[in-house]
């Protein structure tokens, strides 16, 4: 099942494309408020989209070509919300609420098989306001594959989990997630590491960049994506074997196309050290001369962000920081380059 | 939040004006006799016609009121408020003048009377006058309840119920119906109250005939003054459920079943 679509939602400033293949995971990656859940919810057909063209498997759900859009019960394109969203009754009545098949008997045996799939089958006879997070999340994984989607669209599938629910639901996730089409947003690079075969980058109710989960995640193309990717371009000019930085001084880069055309590496900030002064020695890094620009708490470590780097410093050589300090940054050498 | 002190002794004569009907009725009452005031055939007549009456105007009323207040939802701005003005009318109506309008409407030379009288069909002066102008007075009741209720929840789980491939029935009876299950509640025990209560318009459109469209409201009236033990002993048995609909009616929301 294959899944071309663009949608606007002007309202919310949402103007995306994405595209998924059959049998593939998409994630939609981006910060609070890019609009990912809106590119969901207008696939399907959750929020009214002001315009849209979706395509699945060459059949137009919606589009030029189509008078009225396919309502959301006609498309089998299921949509996990985050919020869960399991209804009244009881868990097992949840899950049997799904399936197409349209005898009851047979709606209850696939939902104790879903039930068992996500490893809640004794939760059966509970009702929503008795689960916890990671047991209602489960549940409604459980209704959502048992209503056999066509398409299915998980929004932040571990928003407000605990650290340990998440983990197993990402396990889990990904054995089951493995032969649905399936577009999921998320925040998170690690997310779309595990879990998507391709990735798509959201700013501003935009995709600012479109492609396989290793191109995407290793060969960002634009300093948005390579953030949301955990990482920070170094951008600049190829010069036969090394990268002239915009700033002035260069490193030296593997591969990367001819001479002259513009260039990046995409570099961990964990991986980049810092000094206050010239290092005596120039070991295994290129050291690059850059001037704080912004410093970002992050938790156990500060990310102080230049013109041409950023870096992850530790907080004691932090507090000796400030905007406007000149700072040393120990480029690798020999990271792969590609063309921008 | 208790207010000014001022407040109280305003507050007590509010109280008093309510109040001293209510005991003044029951010291009027013969104890003694109740019972055999209550079970006399006349009484019991009335008494048996107001609840088999209120009764049917009730499932009328919860049979098109609910669609009624999902209309409501379904339309927008002026419309709306244009309709739910019309529909609303009747709660603040003078009954005497329900009661004309709806003799207007389905008597014998009304607006849909007549060309039903000319297939045989007679409303006016009839039970059926009694649960129809019952119905009319009561319905305001389940439409307010279910807008409201409607407006109060998201619709966010019909969207996703939609997703999983849910008709709009399914919808509904699954998911919509059971979450105003409350609402329903309160509006038909309303309305039933205010269909038992009902006086002017009944009498006005169907009559006082004994038996057939003389519901205990009306036979409370003519007895005023004839048999006023047996006036008041009835007074008593609506008292009694208008106390107890406004009780359940009312509960504070702590109190209602919890899901």
């Amino acid at each position: 099942m294959r899944l071309e679509a663009r949608v606007a939602v002007l309202a919310r400033g949402v103007d995306a494309t994405v595209s998924v293949g059959a049998g593939r995971t998409l994630a939609v990656l981006g910060p609070n408020g890019a609009g990912k859940s809106t590119v969901l919810e207008a696939l399907a057909d959750v929020t009214r989209p002001d315009r849209a063209s979706v395509t699945l498997d060459g059949r137009e759900l919606a589009g030029p070509r189509r008078r009225t859009a396919v309502p959301a019960r006609r498309r089998g394109i299921v949509l996990l919300s985050q919020d869960d969203a399991l209804f009244p009754m009881s868990v097992l009545d949840n899950v049997a609420f799904g399936p197409r098949s349209a005898r009851r008997g047979d709606a209850l045996a696939i939902a104790r098989e879903q039930l068992a799939r996500v490893g809640c089958e004794d939760l059966a006879e509970r009702r929503p306001g008795e689960l916890s997070g990671g047991q209602a999340r489960r549940v409604a994984i459980a209704r959502a594959l048992a209503a056999e989607p066509r398409v299915l669209l998980l929004d932040e599938p571990f928003a407000g989990l605990d650290v340990e629910a998440a983990s197993s639901i990402r396990a889990l996730l990904r054995t089951l997630l493995a032969d649905v089409t399936t577009v999921l947003t998320t925040h998170d690079a690690l997310d779309a590491h595990t879990l998507a075969d391709d990735v798509a980058v959201m700013e501003s109710g935009r995709v600012v960049e479109h492609g396989t989960a290793a191109d995407v995640l290793a060969r960002p193309r634009t300093r948005f994506a390579a953030r949301m990717a955990g990482r920070v371009l170094i951008e600049g000019t190829m010069r036969g074997g090394r990268l002239a930085l915009d700033g002035g001084s260069s490193v030296p880069v593997e591969g990367g196309p001819g001479a002259g055309s513009r260039a990046a590496i995409a570099v961990h900030p964990a991986a980049i050290p810092v000094a206050l002064d010239s290092p005596a020695r120039a070991g295994a890094h290129a050291w690059v001369i850059d001037e704080v620009l912004a410093l970002e708490p992050r938790g156990d470590h500060v990310r102080a962000h230049g013109a041409v780097v950023s870096a992850d410093v530790d907080p004691a050589l932090a507090a000796t920081l400030a905007v406007g300090t000149r700072l040393w940054c120990g480029v690798p050498r020999g990271m792969p380059a590609y063309a921008l | 939040m208790s207010g000014p002190r001022w407040l109280v002794p305003l507050a007590l004569l509010g109280a008093l004006l309510v109040a001293a009907p209510l005991v003044g009725l029951m010291a009027r009452a013969s104890w003694g006799e109740l019972w055999t005031l209550i079970t006399a055939p006349e009484s019991l007549e009335a008494l048996a016609l107001s609840l088999r009456t209120a009764v049917a105007s009730t499932a009328l009323v919860i049979v098109l009121g609910v669609p009624l207040g999902f209309a409501l939802r379904a339309v927008h701005g002026r419309v709306r408020a244009a309709l739910r003005a019309v529909l609303l009318a009747p709660l603040v109506l003078p009954p005497v003048v329900g009661g004309l309008a709806l003799l207007y409407a389905f008597g014998r030379r009304g607006l849909i009377g007549a060309p039903l009288e000319d297939a045989g069909i007679s409303v006016a002066y009839t039970t059926a006058a009694v649960v129809l102008a019952q119905t009319f007075v009561a319905m305001p009741f389940m439409v307010v309840s279910i807008e409201s209720a409607l407006a109060a929840r998201g619709e966010r789980r019909e969207a996703i119920a939609a997703t999983l491939g849910a008709s709009r029935t399914r919808i509904l009876a699954r998911i919509t119906l059971p979450a105003l299950g409350p609402a329903l509640a309160t509006g038909a025990v309303l309305a039933f109250a205010r269909a038992l209560g009902e006086f002017g318009a009944t009498l006005t459109f169907a009559g006082s005939l004994a038996g057939v469209t003389r519901t205990a409201p009306l036979e409370i009236y003519l007895a005023r003054e004839t048999d006023p033990d047996a006036a008041v002993a009835l007074s008593l048995v609506l008292l009694v459920v208008a106390v107890a609909v406004v009780a359940i009616a009312y509960r504070p929301a702590a109190m209602r079943g919890v899901r």
